[in-house]
């Protein structure tokens, strides 16, 4: 069965989508489709073991990884000096 | 999704195996971002980006979490270190707000960065990945791809195999390939088939690294994996433990599965194995002090899931206090019978779960027994551990670890040489010089497919202590670069960990047996 969900496009960066959607791959086939103003999601089941939609549940996941995105994002820098510090063959 | 991935020089010179940037099309396709080290006064990157110096301190560190079954939060950050927090502890790291106390263990876990702890955590990175400068330690030589048995679950052959040994030629060149590497010691482990059906090339192999090692002040040992049946005569266990060859053989349980394993045409396989076991140990008491130090392999098929008891056991009889509890690998032969002895990731964890809760029950009653995965995994969690090859990022293919195969050619890894495509074939030994064959544009992308943090497991609080294997994602999904959450790989360790960090966190009991555990492998917490 297809499950279809709509939000708009400014409300979640495109990154977080892309996130959250990961965790569906394995038991769905899924689709995003643009229209103007808003992202459809197309979710469909893979077979009948796969567990139904929850939307809501979703929407949780959108959230979180718009968090688990952020944090990444705000951290970059910081892991990325560390990094060359630490692997620097002369420090 | 952000990523980030490292430019680095394998050789502590800097004048070989520099890792060229990959095309930028190719980068721009996997999305990565290359951090260029290049040498400043004091060791910091001198391209104008901020440095050590600018950080402002305290400040949060990017750590990762997974909320417990009891409704904690485990976090974790990129050296391993890790701390459990509640449910409300972690609202207020989440609003930054947070008591002296939180800020005291938030702080000896690296979650929190100040002027007190930078350094120490640097220090931390620059241990685990310092094995990203050493250049290859391990090599494998598949000295042979003929076998005497035809294992239902051999990964190292197929039923398309072509039987033939590594000549004398090709194994001198192999050798001198393997001195190549700017690392100061070397692991040559030999592989087949059965390589004791090529011993004379074993034993030359043997002899003249020895000598090379010795003429160029370098340290090598060497290990054999081996089927431990009629091939391994007294005459060649005689020789391998005069030269302190590591021996791993093959032990799958008890004798009727071990037997239904070896394939047909090969009698009592169980017996043979229990000959040259006892000749081993005699042989190795006649020559050494010490207790033989012997490893065995259990390879697990759908015949081994309710047995996991009668498994533990035989090893136990024959004296083996280590076993390694594995799932299938998916290639060669076992890929092609899948069918009768194929089972789900879910399958598998149940019968491991079940197997170390018996090893766990087995230790409380005093009775010495581990499991590889189980220390391995203690290891990473608490000691930092970043040698084992299959679970660190990147993984060991070509930088840590190269293969070389009967024929000449050069794979990237013990996988790599089993896999149906020449994705991982890297060079030829006659051919091309090592710091071309590591430096070459194939070696980097197999290299780059292993980086886990341009996966989603760079959200996982596990990440610091997994790795993904380029092979088996190019064998599940025909590309080198999969999503990690529909592969088994992922499903297997990921439950492994949670298992392991709860039993640890909640089960006063249990972890006094795993603190045991890590006693006895003189681990040092983190």
């Amino acid at each position: 069965m297809e499950s279809r969900i709509k939000f708009q496009k400014d409300a979640y960066s495109r990154d977080a989508i892309m996130i959250a959607l990961q965790k569906y791959l394995d038991e769905y086939w899924v689709k995003i489709l643009s229209e103007k103003d808003d992202f459809i999601i197309v979710i469909e089941e893979k077979n009948e073991l796969s567990p139904k939609i929850n939307q809501r549940e979703f929407f949780n996941q959108l959230v979180e990884a718009e968090f688990l995105s952020e944090r990444e994002k705000k951290s970059k820098e910081l892991r990325k000096i560390i990094m060359q510090k630490a692997l620097s063959p002369y420090s | 999704m952000e990523s980030l991935a490292l430019e680095f020089y394998t050789d502590k010179t800097r004048k070989k195996y520099s890792i060229n940037p990959l095309d930028q099309d190719i980068r721009d396709e996997i999305n990565l971002e290359l951090v260029n080290i290049t040498i400043g006064s004091n060791g910091v990157a001198s391209d104008g980006n901020p440095q050590v110096a600018d950080i402002e301190l305290p400040r949060m560190n990017y750590f990762r979490h997974r909320q417990t079954n009891r409704g904690d939060y485990f976090l974790s950050v990129d050296s391993g270190n890790w701390t459990l927090v509640s449910a409300s502890e972690y609202e207020s790291i989440l609003a930054e707000d947070f008591s002296d106390a939180l800020r005291q263990k938030l702080e000896k876990s690296f979650i929190l960065l100040t002027e007190n702890n930078l350094e120490t955590y640097i220090d931390k990175i620059k241990i685990k990945y310092g094995f990203l400068t050493e250049g290859p330690t391990l090599h494998i030589i598949v000295v042979t791809s003929k076998c005497n048995l035809t294992c239902v679950y051999c990964q190292a052959s197929s039923p398309t195999s072509i039987q033939r040994n590594m000549e004398i030629t090709t194994a001198m060149k192999t050798v001198d390939k393997i001195f190549e590497s700017p690392s100061d010691s070397y692991i040559i482990e030999f592989q087949g088939g059965e390589p004791l059906m090529n011993y004379e090339t074993v034993k030359s192999i043997i002899n003249y690294a020895e000598s090379k090692a010795e003429k160029e002040h370098k340290r090598v040992e060497f290990s054999l994996i081996t089927n431990f049946t009629r091939t391994a005569t007294k005459e060649k266990l005689k020789f391998l433990i005069e030269h302190n060859v590591s021996v791993c053989f093959s032990l799958d349980g008890p004798r009727e599965l071990h037997e239904s394993n070896r394939g047909a045409g090969y009698q009592n396989a169980f017996d043979v194995l229990l000959r040259t076991l006892e000749s081993y140990k005699t042989i190795w008491k006649s020559l050494k002090e010490e207790p033989p130090e012997l490893a065995a392999l259990v390879t697990t098929t759908s015949q081994s899931l309710p047995k996991h008891k009668e498994i533990i056991d035989t090893y136990l009889d024959l004296g083996l206090n280590k076993i390694s509890i594995r799932p299938l690998s998916p290639l060669g032969i076992a890929s092609e019978n899948t069918d009768e002895i194929g089972y789900t990731s879910e399958e598998f964890m149940v019968y491991w779960k079940k197997s170390i809760e018996y090893i766990l029950k087995l230790r409380s009653q005093g009775i010495e027994i581990v499991d590889f995965y189980l220390e391995l995994l203690l290891t990473k969690i608490f000691g930092n551990e970043s040698g084992f090859m299959d679970l660190r990022s990147p993984c060991g293919a070509s930088y840590g670890q190269i293969t070389y195969n009967y024929d000449g050619t050069v794979a990237s890894c013990d996988e790599g040489r089993m896999i149906d495509s020449d994705l991982f074939k890297i060079g030829e030994v006659s051919q091309h010089p090592l710091d071309k064959i590591l430096s070459s544009e194939k070696t980097q992308k197999i290299f780059e497919a292993s980086i886990i943090e341009q996966y989603y497991c760079d959200y996982c609080a596990f990440k610091p202590y997994c790795g993904v294997c380029p092979v088996l994602h190019q064998e599940q999904s025909g590309s080198m670069n999969m999503n990690v959450l529909e592969s088994d790989h992922c499903k297997i360790f990921y439950d492994m960990y949670t298992y392991i960090t709860e039993l640890y966190m909640y089960d006063p009991k249990m972890r006094e047996i795993l603190d045991d555990i890590l006693l006895e492998i003189n681990w040092q917490k983190i």
